[in-house]
């Protein structure tokens, strides 16, 4: 996990331009962080939470999120517990912006600090803004990227028809219960292929096990990142999608295809 | 008093007791518990309540739904519940469900944790995943050391099984992968783990039951697809820590086992195993034996599992019943209530001190719609079997734990009404020889509320029930409307919620939120206290005010149980300083020193308004104890504290006459180490 986070922040570096030249601590810290946000060290080796350990964790204020999930967005003006990359250097008092990852979520929240910066004026952190999301857009590429790399075909289509697959039930809470969608090909992105529709595979069972993966039906248009995968030891016959980042909207078909001209 | 007429007293009010409803029938070493309303009635008949060593029968049950109040918003169905405690210390105890990474990540799932025996629960992201959430996941703690072993399917990569491991579950970081099965199709891992001592040095053993899909004969397998994957020394070697696949499946087979593989071990090194062999017929239909498998010495010799053969065969595995028809799967599914069936519904569990004994639950179709449990038991290793001792038609999710004192509990959901106003019922029922058997039930829910979310399993596939000394420690999904009504042992949410309107709230209280399932901890626990001070302080012997002292009058040789509520402290005993105190953390800490209290001698307890036992934390200092606590936001009042109370009990031999302690507050921004650390610069020593 660690070696494919540094992959992506090397991606990420390099795909935003001068960021390899020059580093930015908030860009770097962004890569890895779930939760942004300007905040005040309110006490020091305490915390919000059951910990009876309380060395190097902070008690913060959230002043402002900058960034976040949805469960993070509500927290402007609580109290969250930080455990700090380097305590010795806090002190009460300091406004900083946070930049973190999750850790806790209890009788209140915890985080874990991958780095902080001291928090600017009102005018540096608008710019400091600009270059989280631009962090973030940049992160994102690079995961789509590695996506589009790994696929054997990538095309715009429309689903013509679905029906189940000829294979035999598995006797399984998890059975696939495959089906296959007949898809006509718009506009090949990446790969090869002669004719102008292609047969896909796709899990229509609702067990928990293929909760996120794409079902189609009829008329349903997107780009699909197709690929083979293994299942029941041997390779899948058709090429299939199986997670929700393997079927795009059509939106998205102008910055796919810019990010498979970079590659 | 004299103390015939306290055990006269004590005795009247265990008839009123008997009298008032108790009907369940007791097993040996069993316990009860007494509801509210008969306390409600005693109260009304004027009758004394006397502390004695009868009321050792009185047990505690707690109910507790695990989503933590920052995860108020959530809707997830939760599904499929399982539990670790760890046997060495039971304060810790890790759960699992299908729930999602709270943060819409990925790449980690998360875990439910509490410090607090179960009474609070948080989440932490420590399992790996490709979509935020566990596919099949259980859990399990080594017998000592507080390693943690997990079972997983990974999120997003289909029968990906992998096997994790981390030494502190609660610090938060990745749990470490000992085994990545990426190119096979295992299905449902589920671990079970102990320790045994060799040459003086702890060796974690670790058992991980599956089914192997790649020996189905539909992808041309030998169809010998019930698996274990073990490990003798799994604590600290780097992966894969000595974990090797044995099959267990001896016989030929329609196809395949069924999913389910579990196993039961004895710190002895006897271990048993139960699984489904398909014999014959088609799903939903198919036909099975339940086959249990032994190992005499931790599976280490060279024919792991085949200590126990079939008189019929003499192959690997007796045949405890045969031919049994055992609803699952088939096109459109196969269903108990909302509730998929998919032949997982096996359970066993060996006797703690006596390795001979062992209990199996299983499932199948007895008449033409049920769907029934059987429990059964062997006192001969195996060998030989009973009949049924208890059957439950419509049932589901049976677990089975025994307790050190020989008690089975066999927990089950069961569907009960008519469609579609049916109801899950999800029971704990008790028995140390299968003829008598106690009924508890903790919780009475809806199943058509909510529907279910767009995937399977709805309630889960399975449940968990683990025991540690004599407590019983499970964990249940279900509907979370919040209603008292279906919780008839009461039940505790840290989630927002209002019990009068029934609604669940939001993180910050202002919009309700809808229903959903969610997965619920209980703990039954045999009295170190009578509890019914944590349903009516009011009832109970109040401590004397008396400035900087807390005096507790005792009878010599009855064991004694008082209650000092925190507000009246606040008038006389300590000056209370709230949020207003100067300090930073609102509500603050209270750290309650009690002088020349003997901890083996006096069980201290805090309670909340409910009678419910809330967060805190007892260390010894100095000739005496510390109680440490921050109230919840809801339960704070300046200059009070909140609705709370301190319970003495006074568990070892006391002395007959009035015991007087000592008593102080300090109040500052830390727990009680760190409290301590910074003392000079405490906020307010009283």
């Amino acid at each position: 996990m660690m070696r494919r986070r540094y992959l992506l922040a090397l991606a990420t570096m390099v795909l935003v331009p001068g960021l390899l030249a020059c580093p930015n601590p908030v860009r770097q810290y962004t890569a890895d962080s779930e939760f942004i946000f300007r905040g005040t060290h309110l006490v020091l080796d305490a915390s919000t939470i059951d910990a009876e350990e309380v060395s190097g964790l902070a008690i913060v204020r959230v002043d402002e999120v900058l960034s976040g999930a949805p469960v993070f967005r509500g927290l402007a003006g609580q109290q969250v517990t930080v455990r700090l990359s380097e305590p010795g250097r806090a002190r009460v008092g300091q406004e900083r912006v946070f930049f973190t990852r999750s850790w806790h979520f209890g009788e209140s929240i915890g985080v874990i600090e991958v780095g902080s910066v001291e928090a600017p004026d009102a005018r540096g952190l608008e710019r400091m803004q600009d270059d989280i999301r631009q962090a973030q857009q940049a992160q994102s590429d690079a995961e789509l990227t590695e996506l589009l790399q790994s696929a054997e075909l990538v095309m715009r289509g429309r689903v013509e028809r679905v029906r189940p697959a000829d294979v035999p039930p598995m006797a399984s809470e998890h059975d696939p219960m495959w089906h296959e969608a007949d898809v006509t090909i718009v506009r090949l992105l990446k790969g090869e292929f002669q004719e102008s529709t292609i047969t896909i595979w796709f899990p229509m069972s609702d067990d928990v096990m293929w909760r996120l993966a794409p079902r189609f039906e009829p008329n349903v248009e997107g780009i699909w990142l197709l690929k083979t995968v293994q299942f029941a030891g041997r390779p899948l016959e058709r090429l299939t999608a199986l997670t929700p980042q393997e079927f795009r909207v059509p939106a998205e078909e102008d910055r796919v295809t810019r990010l498979l001209r970079r590659r | 008093m004299p103390v015939y007429r306290q055990a006269a007293r004590v005795l009247a009010t265990v008839a009123v007791l008997a009298a008032a409803g108790h009907s369940a029938t007791l097993a040996q070493g069993d316990t009860i518990r007494v509801e509210r309303a008969v306390i409600d009635s005693l109260r009304q008949l004027g009758r004394p309540l006397v502390y004695d060593r009868v009321f050792a029968w009185v047990e505690q049950v707690n109910v507790v739904d695990m989503i933590p109040q920052a995860q108020s918003g959530d809707t997830g169905q939760d599904s499929e519940p399982n539990i670790a405690v760890d046997p060495s210390n039971p304060n810790e105890i890790v759960g699992s469900a299908f729930t999602q990474n709270p943060t819409g990540a990925t790449n980690l799932a998360p875990v439910f944790v509490s410090t607090d025996r179960g009474n609070t629960w948080a989440l932490r992201n420590i399992v790996p995943s490709g979509n935020g959430m566990t596919g099949d996941i259980s859990v399990a703690f080594a017998r000592r050391d507080q390693t943690l072993y997990a079972g997983i399917l990974r999120g997003g990569s289909a029968f990906r099984q992998m096997i994790l491991r981390t030494d502190d579950p609660f610090a938060g970081g990745t749990m470490t992968t000992l085994v990545d099965h990426n190119a096979n199709t295992y299905d449902q891992p589920y671990v079970s783990a102990t320790t045994a001592t060799v040459a003086g040095a702890n060796r974690d053993r670790v058992y991980v039951g599956f089914n192997d899909l790649d020996e189905w004969s539909g992808a041309g397998g030998s169809g010998q697809t019930a698996s274990s994957e073990f490990s003798l020394d799994a604590r600290t070697a780097a992966a894969p820590a000595g974990f090797g696949i044995a099959g267990i499946e001896a016989r030929t087979t329609a196809a395949q086992d069924m999913p389910a593989v579990r196993f039961a071990i004895h710190e002895d090194g006897v271990i048993y195993g139960v699984f489904y062999r398909w014999d014959s017929g088609n799903t939903p239909n198919a036909v099975c034996d339940v086959v249990v498998v032994r190992d005499d010495g931790f599976a280490a010799g060279a024919t792991p599992f085949t200590a126990l053969t079939d008189a019929s065969d003499g192959l690997a595995g007796r045949l405890v019943v045969t031919g049994r028809t055992v609803p699952a799967f088939g096109a459109g599914g196969t269903f108990l209530g909302q509730n998929r069936l998919v032949a997982s519904n096996l359970s066993i569990a060996v006797h703690p001190n006596n390795a001979g004994i062992v209990w199996i639950a299983y499932a199948d179709r007895v008449g033409t719609t049920d769907y029934t449990l059987h429990v059964r038991r062997s006192t001969d290793s195996g060998t030989t079997w009973s009949g049924d001792l208890v059957t439950v038609t419509n049932a589901t999710n049976p677990a089975l734990a025994i307790n050190s004192s020989g008690v089975l509990g066999f927990l089950y959901q069961q569907l009960t009404g008519t469609a579609p106003n049916q109801r899950w019922e999800t029971h704990l029922r008790r028995t140390t020889t299968g003829v008598g058997w106690s009924d508890l039930l903790l919780a009475d829910t809806p199943d058509n509320t909510p529907p279910p979310a767009g995937f399977q399993p709805y309630i889960g596939d399975y449940v968990d029930l683990v025991t540690v000394g004599r407590s019983f420690y499970g964990v249940f999904s279900a509907s979370n409307v919040p209603d008292l009504n279906n919780f008839p042992q009461g039940v505790t949410y840290q989630r927002n919620a209002d019990f009068t309107t029934n609604q669940l709230r939001d993180v910050t209280n202002t919009a309700n939120v809808d229903v959903s399932i969610d997965p619920f901890f209980f703990r039954v626990t045999p009295p170190t206290i009578f509890h019914l001070c944590e349903y009516r302080p009011d009832l109970c012997r109040i401590v004397e005010l008396a400035p900087g002292l807390i005096e507790i009058d005792v009878i010599e040789n009855v064991p004694t149980l008082v209650v000092d509520p925190i507000p009246r402290n606040c008038l006389l005993k300590w000056s209370c300083p709230g949020c207003e105190g100067g300090g930073a953390l609102c509500p603050p800490y209270y750290h309650i020193f009690i002088e020349d209290l003997d901890p083996e001698v006096w069980t201290v307890q805090l309670f909340g308004r409910n009678g419910e036992i809330v967060k805190h934390r007892v260390n010894q200092h100095e000739n005496g104890i510390v109680l440490s606590f921050r109230p919840r936001r809801d339960n704070f009042r300046e200059g009070e504290i909140g609705d709370y109370a301190i319970g003495f009990q006074s568990i070892g031999r006391v002395t007959g006459g009035r015991h007087v302690f000592p008593t102080r507050l300090e109040v500052s921004d830390f727990p009680f180490r760190e409290h301590m650390k910074r003392r000079g610069g405490a906020r307010t020593p009283q």
